[in-house]
């Protein structure tokens, strides 16, 4: 007999996939209770998941299709939304470009799928994209070419048994929180938990051991410990046939060998005898367990190609208890992209936003967070904007009509998490305004252009899924709904099992810093709402947090080293002028902190006007993600 | 008042479960049927009722202090300068069928906090005001469990209208009050012998020697980790120790029978109604003190947890509980990212006591 | 103790009968600017039977709802009887402005009063030190009108105030009024030289000396931002005084105001039931930042 009051399903506020309980009567959510059987959370739940609440009873949300007239949004019934969008999308040349599809990481899969649908043979356009999607389209290619598709390789349940834990980058105590708890109770048991992080991070301080690389040189940290590994085998003449033959290898070996013990030391300020002592462990192991952060704040593409290699390179790779794992920022950022979602290198919707004449007319877009809107004014002016979205945000300004979508626990969805488990949250409140899931919505607004798909529900949508989606083929709601999800096949790519060295190049980063711009400026390490501002803002506690560091620094803040404190003579909270070297700059307050090395600065991403004022403007740093550096130069 | 004990039937017990049910909303242990997962959560019919599911995920006080909820609305018109204003909370009798003594102690100090100081919390006491608790012995430990380090189990000793025992020839129940007195003068149940209350100590001394021997042999140390909280003596290197393992998530404080924190918030309604939110809050979130402006007071990590293990183990808490603050009930364990559980931060504070040595 | 619960508390010992759960409906009667930021609200209860039981200590706060935004604490004037009941209030977060933005003629609710209050019965006889800074003048006002309503139980009476500037000096009427009562020293100082100001220019801790404090059988009220309280009782403590005559009250964030939300603890005690009035000998075995 299923309980009164408790609904189990699957947190969305971040690609674990953690498994939670509301607690609700079916109208409104009172409450949430951790899930303690979940694979993955095994009952934990970090500050965003046991505030869901908070969300999903805000009053912030979007309740009925909006129309714009005489430039204000006024209420409108579905059928004249919908037949006001199907008209006028209608009237632009799709195939031409004019029609652009901007998709979100949090829609499910339901709705991405059927997205891509209404895309393609509605709008018949191919300029589409995922909000956040740069970062893990790299992720996605390097992992194809190692693995042969693109998808995590293995579990984030490896953790829980591997040997070995490598962290590349990522602050993952603060953007996934749980999986940080996994590989901490991993460390407790015994495992090796390496991380490779420019600033001590929290996991860091609870790693085995820390490599406190200087900026920019994690790419090459990572393949000198693929040198000392491939070292280790020679001088113990252990050949590897199955790796040594894999192509690409004489190439990827050839480049290790280029490297010099004294340029790497010089470069990341990692002596290579520390790598070489590392790769012993690395040799023992054997499972391992290689994690770093995809999507927005992802890490740039050499860096990903030395992880996929080392990965291969450790002929551990088979083990159950392996895995590699691009960990998503957001809920369904795996999913948006097996669905299709992602745009064409080249040719993606961000891509004809950005281009002055490009021939883009109409935007379409679905639940984009509003600290990142990229090219606000040619949104703007564009002919026609339709926005999705569950709750209220800046980007309905920008709109000419507006549609409610449900929240997540108000309709039947499947989500991907990071490591390509696929799991289902069953509608368990009525969505008080009779919002249409948005694959109805869309299945709408194809009707009302002619086409016919014969939705009834989101199982039906899901079996189209599992037809058409390489990887989705032996799954379905009914088998989703029991257990705790599955793991997509990858059987279902044909490169499967197909493995491959990724070509790299071994470069001394040279620091961009210049006696004039003496900082290297980082960005992307934050307190624990990293881009999920526009959910997080509509609670209360989390919302308080995320406002904590803003009471103390309100103009924002930079952190800087005491030792570098010291020597521009100033003190935690004082204003100073950032200015960068493309001549961008802004006033934030200092934060003086132990955590950050000499001569490097770090701004948290979700201060508004560090990306739309600062950072924007600066097109190499945010393709970069998490690796960007940016030089600058700091005065009281 | 002499404790009266009787002999009932599964069959009593259901019979009892429905009987209540048409004058209280009756609360027990259930067992989620996808997840196994159990909660103590409102019945829809007698047979839902579990008694032999293990602890039940969530801490009772759920009922008595919800995660959320809505104390007071009121609707502020700006024209006229007038406010209409409505209490949003209303007392209902609830019968509490089944309770782990580690949530009936959960419940004991809850009321001490909320009811026994110099102010009455009018919302918990209105939740609290018409409750019927009815506990029930565990005849084994659950994994973490260590009630008996912290005297609130594996058997109830206080506080219960009335108890269960699960014995060979049925429940014993024992009452606790003279409302428990009523409802059983009230059936014609078989009254206990001498042989079932020999049982009883017997069920309970057997349940005692199931509790792992860590748990039984922390007893002392839980002692003695209070005389260290409470004189101050824990070295700071521990508590930075557990603070590198705080997560933030406040979990620790959401699972806690006995955490009574909760932060007050003003939010709109659509309708331009204004809701007055009631919510649990946790000493381990780094904006819980903040003050408006610019000043923290308790910033670091370490701080925010010392403070909520003074909580839970230190004699001047104690005293305004009667009993420590902690129960033993170990969710803090199951739910905490890191690994600073309070039966984990006993082990931590007694490894420094004894310079590394368990 | 006796307990007070439901609506209005009926504590006997105390005489007072604060309103514990739901606010009671004020009207603001008059507003007036203070310093930047600063305004002062002038409030009355329009239920005469709510005004009547309405009795508050020097030292004591009451918790004000600004209906739409929220509620916070504020400390009080000694009672609204003697100086009309007014709340004086820094816009410093999202509630504090849109109390801000009201008009005469708004209503708020008020919750209390809450808190200790100030130990007037076990300092008679004695001198009084007041020390302030910036907006520390604010609770410390009800005790020296409450002071000076009382003149004959007390010794000197000094205030030493000190603000960042001369536009960030609180109450100046209030201290040219208080000026004209016989034995109320006053030495007031700003942080930096000023065009037109000639009065003295420093720190407030400079004062001391410059007063002439007496340390024996005083008292000193001191309130203001840390680095300010740290130096003064610095001071103080130099000169030989007490540490159990150095009175300040705390500020720490209040959701309650009845000892249950735990906001306020301050080290072992609750600055909302056991404060907001501590001695400094108190303050100091509450081992966190003031």
């Amino acid at each position: 007999m299923n309980l009164v009051n408790y609904k189990p399903c699957v947190c969305n506020l971040c690609g674990t996939g953690c498994g939670q309980f509301l607690k609700t009567d079916g109208h409104k959510v009172y409450g949430v209770s951790p899930l303690i059987a979940h694979p993955v959370s095994k009952g934990k739940l970090c500050i965003r998941g046991w505030h869901s609440n908070e969300l999903l009873s805000t009053n912030e949300r979007i309740t009925t299709p909006l129309i714009r007239e005489n430039g204000e949004l006024r209420e409108a019934s579905y059928d004249e939304a919908i037949a006001l969008v199907a008209a006028r999308m209608q009237a632009f040349d799709g195939a031409a470009g004019e029609i652009g599809v901007l998709a979100s990481a949090r829609s499910s899969n339901e709705d991405s799928f059927t997205l891509a649908r209404l895309t393609r043979d509605v709008f018949k356009t191919t300029l589409r994209g995922i909000g956040a999607e740069a970062g893990h389209r790299k992720s996605m290619a390097a992992l194809e070419q190692a693995f042969g598709y693109p998808g995590a390789h293995g579990s984030l349940t490896a953790i829980d048994h591997a040997d070995y834990i490598l962290v590349v980058g990522t602050d993952i105590t603060r953007q996934n929180p749980v999986i940080g708890g996994n590989i901490h109770a991993a460390q407790r048991r015994g495992a090796r938990v390496v991380t490779l992080s420019s600033s001590r991070t929290q996991i860091a301080k609870l790693s085995t051991k820390h490599f406190q690389e200087k900026p920019g040189t994690l790419g090459l940290l990572v393949n000198a410990l693929g040198k000392a590994l491939m070292a280790i085998r020679t001088v113990n003449h252990d050949r590897r046939a199955n790796i040594d033959q894999l192509p690409g290898y004489a190439d990827y070996a050839a480049a290790l060998r280029s490297i010099s013990s004294v340029a790497l030391e010089r470069a990341s300020g990692i002596r290579y005898e520390e790598i070489e002592e590392e790769a012993h462990h690395l040799e023992q192991a054997r499972s391992i367990v290689i994690l770093f952060s995809s999507g927005i704040s992802g890490l740039d593409r050499p860096t990903i190609d030395a992880i996929t290699n080392l990965a291969l390179l450790s002929d551990r790779m088979d083990h159950p208890h392996s895995a590699v794992i691009p960990v998503a920022g957001i809920s369904n950022l795996q999913g948006s992209f097996d669905m299709g979602m992602s745009g064409e290198l080249g040719n993606s919707v961000f891509k004809a936003l950005a281009t002055p004449d490009s021939r883009i007319r109409a935007l379409f877009v679905i639940d984009h967070d509003d600290g990142i809107i990229r090219d606000k004014e040619r949104i703007a002016a564009l002919d026609f904007v339709v926005y999705a979205c569950a709750y209220k945000s800046a980007f309905m300004e920008l709109a000419d009509v507006v549609f409610p979508l449900p929240a997540y626990n108000e309709t039947d969805g499947t989500y991907t998490a990071s490591d390509k488990r696929v799991q289902i949250t069953h509608k368990n409140v009525d969505s008080r305004h009779h919002v249409l899931p948005g694959w109805s919505l869309f299945e709408r607004i194809a009707n009302a252009s002619g086409q016919h798909w014969g939705y009834h529900n989101a199982a039906q949508v899901f079996k189209d899924i599992a037809a058409h989606t390489r990887g989705y083929g032996d799954l379905s709601h009914e088998l989703l709904s029991k257990g705790f999800g599955q793991h997509w096949n990858p059987q279902g790519f044909a490169g499967c099992g197909r493995r491959k060295f990724n070509a790299i190049n071994i470069e001394y980063w040279e620091s961009p810093t210049t006696p004039e711009f003496p900082f290297a400026l980082m960005i992307g390490k934050a307190q624990h709402y990293w881009h999920q501002n526009n959910l997080m803002r509509k609670t209360i506690v989390p919302r308080r947090e995320y406002d904590q560091t803003l009471w103390l620094y309100p103009h924002g803040y930079i952190e800087i080293s005491p030792d570098d404190a010291v020597r521009l003579k100033v003190r935690d909270k004082w204003l100073v002028n950032v200015r960068s070297s493309i001549g961008t700059h802004m006033k934030i307050a200092v934060k003086i902190s132990p955590d950050v090395q000499d001569g490097t600065a770090y701004i948290p991403y979700f201060i508004k006007n560090m990306i739309s004022d600062f950072l924007l403007p600066y097109e190499n740093a945010y393709a970069a993600g998490e690796e960007s550096v940016i030089p600058i130069q700091i005065q009281e | 008042m002499s404790m009266s004990m009787y002999i009932l039937s599964s069959g009593e017990i259901s019979a009892l479960v429905t009987e209540l049910q048409a004058s209280y909303d009756v609360y027990g242990p259930q067992v989620e049927p996808q997840t196994k997962q159990v909660f103590f959560d409102q019945l829809a019919t007698p047979a839902a009722l579990d008694l032999e599911a293990p602890i039940p995920s969530m801490p009772v006080k759920e009922i008595l202090f919800p995660q959320m909820e809505r104390i007071l609305k009121y609707k502020y018109d700006a024209e006229n300068q007038s406010v209409a204003m409505s209490k949003q909370y209303f007392e209902r009798p609830k019968a509490l069928f089944g309770l782990r003594p580690c949530d009936l102690s959960g419940i004991l100090v809850l009321d001490r906090f909320f009811l026994g100081q110099e102010f009455v919390d009018d919302v918990y006491l209105t939740h609290r005001r018409q409750c019927l608790l009815i506990s029930n012995t565990c005849l084994h430990p659950f994994p973490q469990c260590f009630c008996v380090c912290t005297h609130s189990g594996p058997d109830a000793d206080e506080g219960f209208d009335l108890d269960l025992t699960k014995l060979q020839d049925g429940y014993l129940l024992r009452v606790g009050s003279e409302k428990g007195q009523a409802i059983a003068d009230a059936h014609q149940w078989q009254v206990a012998t001498p042989r079932h209350a020999k049982e009883f100590k017997a069920v309970v001394d057997r349940s005692i020697d199931l509790f792992p021997e860590m748990a039984t042999d922390n007893k002392a140390w839980v002692a003695k980790v209070m005389n260290r909280i409470t004189t101050g003596f824990v070295k700071q290197e521990t508590w930075e120790y557990i603070g590198d393992q705080c997560f933030e998530c406040g979990a620790c404080s959401f699972v806690c029978p006995t955490c009574s924190c909760f932060n007050i918030e003003d939010t709109q309604t659509a309708c331009g109604e204004c809701e007055r939110l009631r919510m649990r809050d946790s000493c381990s979130f780094e904006g819980y003190a903040r003050m408006a402006g610019d000043h923290n007071p308790r910033q670091p990590v370490e701080d925010r947890r010392n403070k909520r293990f003074f909580c839970k183990l230190s004699y001047p808490q104690s005293k305004k509980y009667l009993r420590p603050g902690c129960v033993g009930c170990g969710r803090c364990q199951w739910v905490c990212p890191g690994d600073i559980g309070l039966p984990n931060v006993v082990q931590y504070i007694r490894r420094e006591i004894t310079g590394g040595q368990n | 103790m006796s307990k007070v619960h439901g609506n209005h508390g009926n504590c006997k010992e105390t005489g007072l009968c604060p309103i514990v759960t739901f606010p009671e409906v004020v009207n603001i009667d008059e507003i007036r600017d203070e310093i930047p930021e600063v305004k002062t609200f002038y409030l009355s209860f329009p239920n005469k039977d709510v005004e009547r039981e309405f009795r508050i200590k020097s030292g004591q706060f009451i918790m004000c709802t600004v209906f739409g935004a929220g509620e916070f604490a504020v400390s009080l004037p000694p009672s609204p009887e003697n100086d009309r009941f007014h709340i004086s209030v820094r816009a410093v977060g999202k509630v504090t402005h849109a109390l801000h933005a009201l008009k005469p003629g708004d209503k708020l609710g008020v919750r209390g009063p809450f808190g200790n209050g100030f130990p007037f019965d076990e300092i008679k006889g004695k001198n009084i030190i007041y020390v302030a800074g910036g907006i520390g003048l604010i609770p410390l006002r009800s005790s020296i009108v409450h002071a000076l309503q009382h003149r004959e139980d007390f010794g000197r009476i000094i205030l030493l105030y000190g603000a960042r500037s001369s536009k960030d000096l609180m109450y100046q009427p209030d201290i040219r009024e208080w000026q004209q009562n016989a034995g109320f020293e006053t030495f007031i100082t700003i942080d930096r030289p000023e065009e037109g100001w000639s009065g003295e220019v420093g720190y407030v801790n400079q004062l001391i000396e410059k007063a002439n404090v007496p340390v024996d059988n005083s008292v000193a009220f001191v309130c203001g931002p840390p680095v300010m309280f740290n130096s003064v009782i610095g001071e103080f403590l130099k000169r030989g005084m007490s540490e159990d005559a150095i009175i300040s009250t705390l500020e720490r964030q209040m959701k309650c105001g009845i000892g249950k939300c735990q906001h306020c603890a301050v080290g072992r005690t609750l600055v909302c039931t056991d404060g907001p009035v501590y001695t400094y000998r108190q303050i100091k075995t509450l081992g966190e930042q003031i």
